[in-house]
């Protein structure tokens, strides 16, 4: 270790030299340590070094030292602190600058979160876009939760032919997304596909959002807001 | 995904009940909402159905014709530029001429509103109703 | 048909050289290479002797002053050939985060695949000189220096490099490309809006039939077939054709696991604090895989502004890294020389913070060797 000192204060250039030099301190360094009879000691570093971590290799059978490497810390090598790491899922954080973005009243996303007042899969609900056009209501089937990327199903019968629609919930051409009837009992399954076979078809939902429109018009002539529509919102 | 030998339902008052998929026009592998094609009518409506009126004026196309139409209606699913998409519970069409206008003169039943993306506003101004 | 010989040779057998020469000087000038110190040895009887006139005879092949035309063949020439398709600048690597989706305040949705960037550092430069090419070696991650082997630890030791979880090199098209070694590439590397190429192995698929690979029709379910229903018939033309299978022939194997560019993908999101790329569209691969982003070989460098600022700021990021490179190849040597002697023990016993009887012993010592030393190399 007592030729680290002159090397480091030498350029590469003479390294020839210098390794000729470390050579010839090799015996030297022997002689020493035999006359001390001690381990003999490194000296300090200089300054500018910093301490090092070393991983050292152990030879299983003897549990002796075999050699060992130095392992630079990341921060040091990279030559700034603050390193990001890949420990931190940057998905969730985009999700949450993203829908704070698209969501800034939080609305969107209570209604599909897991809570109680929450919509759930089997309630009627009716999606109104942003550019006009006819709303769409229909039985929600099933909610995808990604984020922002999130989706809900609606199935509804238009003039005898079955249709549905997923919408992304957090998109600005969804303006309004409302409730127009619970299901009585909650929904034994996640996904409610077995909506779509002749048995269990709902048919169409156009009566319940025509009784639907007519008491949110009773109420909002009396009370000047809908009980059902809570959860309604707009842009 | 309309192909070669897909059944679809008629929609208009062409007199065509059920018709089946002989081409897609262009160079498609399937026809989705708005895609022509070319069709032979293999099921008319039945004369009962549509009453003494229909069969005295006569259905505009027979059994065994070769028409051209367009897909209205899709099984498969169609995804939009917003990532909303629709799908239907069956396959359907609205048979038109070599030119493009329609052959019947009114639509029952909802259609895609992909057809104005690609220029049937015809047909769609005919429809009761799109989704 | 013989060789063309060049100009040079046939030049001097024209009658009247130096009438020739005075009265049409521009032609011959290109000719005119004269030196005063010929390359060749005089003319004298004791070389030996030739009835070729004196500049006909060849000395040197292939240079550039030979008049030949430049290879169109071999190393330099391959490089010449691949300059435009290969990028300026080299790229990161980066693990694939998952897939996810922009709004627009259009209302339309944009796919994308988040890419997360993890200590990314440059390794290595490889040079035309001594590797035959120009590339940047970039290493991702960090991994336990338990799973890393003897020589791979001392590898990172001397570029002052924790072990990194994979190397990866990236072609760059001259030594511009190159970058100071131990410096981290961050998402800033690019830009919004940039185009890049996306580089990562598919899904593997497992052993696949000819159908699913490679897309052949099979064969029919009826008419008389029997059992092969999904196999790939032929292998080729019998005899007459060769009667072998030829090389490259599509058969059954394993399918997927492959490396797929998706190329042009523009950057929709940089985001340093988070350390991740955001690109448009899908990349080939699972969640979890490593890919390489480059600047897209197809489209225009990023503009020489951008390239700039990027190294720029490296150099503010870590302005030490020269400095660092060349201290830890100092103690590289020093701890190299240690193991090889059996000394590291030694370095590394508890004994590491020195007594102070033992430091007094050393500075000793160390006055002595200095001495010793500075003589040694004197003379």
């Amino acid at each position: 270790m007592n030729v680290a000192a002159p090397l480091a204060r030498r350029p590469l250039g003479c390294l020839k030299a210098s390794l000729r030099q470390v050579r010839q301190q090799r015996g030297f360094f022997r002689q020493m340590a035999s006359a001390v009879s001690t381990t003999t000691a490194a000296p300090s570093t200089p300054a500018a070094e910093p301490a090092l971590d070393f991983y050292k290799q152990i030879d299983r059978k003897t549990k002796k030292l075999r050699t060992a490497f130095a392992v630079y810390p990341t921060a040091l090598a990279a030559g700034s602190p603050a390193v990001p790491t890949a420990t931190t899922d940057p998905v969730p954080a985009l999700h949450k600058a993203q829908i704070a973005k698209l969501d800034p009243t939080g609305v969107r996303t209570a209604m599909f979160a897991k809570t109680r007042d929450a919509a759930k899969v089997g309630d009627v609900l009716m999606v109104t876009h942003r550019r006009g056009g006819e709303p769409f209501a229909g039985v929600l089937l099933s909610i995808r939760r990604a984020g922002i990327d999130s989706a809900i199903l609606l199935r509804n019968t238009l003039g005898k032919v079955g249709v549905e629609m997923w919408y992304k919930i957090y998109n600005r051409n969804v303006a309004g997304i409302e409730i127009v009837k619970r299901r009585k009992k909650r929904a034994r399954r996640a996904r409610l596909t077995y909506m779509r076979q002749p048995k269990h078809d709902m048919g169409s939902v156009e009566e319940l959002v025509f009784a639907w429109k007519k008491s949110r018009q009773v109420f909002s002539t009396s009370k000047g807001g809908a009980k059902k529509a809570a959860a309604a919102k707009r842009k | 995904m309309i192909q070669l030998k897909t059944m679809l339902n008629c929609i208009d008052n062409s007199g065509a009940a059920i018709v089946e998929c002989a081409m897609v026009v262009g160079q498609k592998r399937h026809a989705s909402i708005g895609d022509r094609i070319v069709v032979v009518v293999q099921k008319q409506r039945g004369a009962q159905a549509e009453g003494m009126s229909a069969s005295g004026t006569g259905a505009k196309v027979k059994r065994g014709d070769i028409r051209h139409a367009v897909v209205v209606r899709t099984r498969q699913k169609v995804t939009r530029r917003d990532g909303s998409c629709i799908k239907f519970d069956d396959n359907a069409c609205v048979l038109i001429n070599k030119a493009g206008d329609p052959i019947g003169s009114r639509i029952n039943g909802v259609v895609g509103q992909e057809l104005r993306k690609k220029k049937w506003s015809r047909i769609l101004s005919m429809a009761p109703m799109q989704a | 048909m013989a060789p063309r010989l060049p100009a040079c040779c046939w030049r001097q057998h024209l009658p009247s050289s130096s009438s020739l020469r005075s009265s049409s000087q521009p032609l011959v000038s290109s000719v005119q290479r004269t030196s005063f110190f010929s390359t060749t040895s005089a003319p004298q009887v004791k070389y030996g002797w030739s009835t070729l006139p004196k500049r006909a005879r060849p000395t040197r092949f292939n240079q550039v002053t030979s008049g030949l035309p430049a290879p169109t063949t071999g190393p330099a020439a391959a490089l010449k050939r691949r300059e435009q398709s290969t990028p300026v600048r080299a790229g990161v690597l980066a693990i694939k985060k998952g897939m996810t989706a922009f709004m627009g305040f259009t209302g339309t949705r944009i796919p994308c695949t988040v890419l997360q960037l993890d200590r990314v550092q440059t390794v290595l430069n490889k040079t035309r000189e001594s590797h035959g090419y120009w590339a940047v070696q970039v290493g991702f991650g960090e991994r336990n220096p338990g799973n890393v082997g003897a020589p791979m630890l001392g590898y990172y030791e001397a570029k002052g490099i924790p072990p990194k979880q994979k190397l990866a090199e990236f072609r760059v098209r001259d030594e511009k490309g190159l970058l100071p070694i131990g410096v981290q590439l961050l998402p800033d590397w690019f830009y919004i809006g940039q185009r890049v190429d996306v580089r990562s192995n598919s899904r593997g698929q497992g052993f696949a039939g000819g159908m699913k690979r490679h897309g052949f029709s099979g064969q029919e379910a009826s008419h008389g077939n029997s059992k092969n229903h999904r196999t790939i018939g032929s292998n080729g033309p019998s005899q007459g054709g060769g009667s072998r299978v030829l090389p490259g022939k599509k058969m059954p194997g394993r399918m997927g696991n492959e490396r797929v560019t998706v190329q042009n993908l523009p950057i929709l999101m940089i985001d340093n604090e988070l350390g991740i790329v955001v690109v448009k569209g899908a990349v080939a691969g699972p969640k979890g895989c490593v890919v390489k982003i480059q600047d897209a070989c197809k489209k225009p460098p990023p503009p020489p502004e951008h390239i700039e600022k990027t190294l720029k700021q490296l150099k503010e990021r870590f302005p030490e890294a020269e400095k660092h490179l060349q201290a830890a190849r100092e103690k590289h040597l020093e701890l190299k020389e240690a193991r090889r002697q059996k000394r590291i023990e030694e370095m590394l016993g508890k004994s590491w913070e020195p007594t102070k009887e033992q430091t007094e012993m050393v500075k000793r010592a160390l006055a002595m060797e200095e001495g010793a030393g500075q003589g040694e190399i004197t003379v």
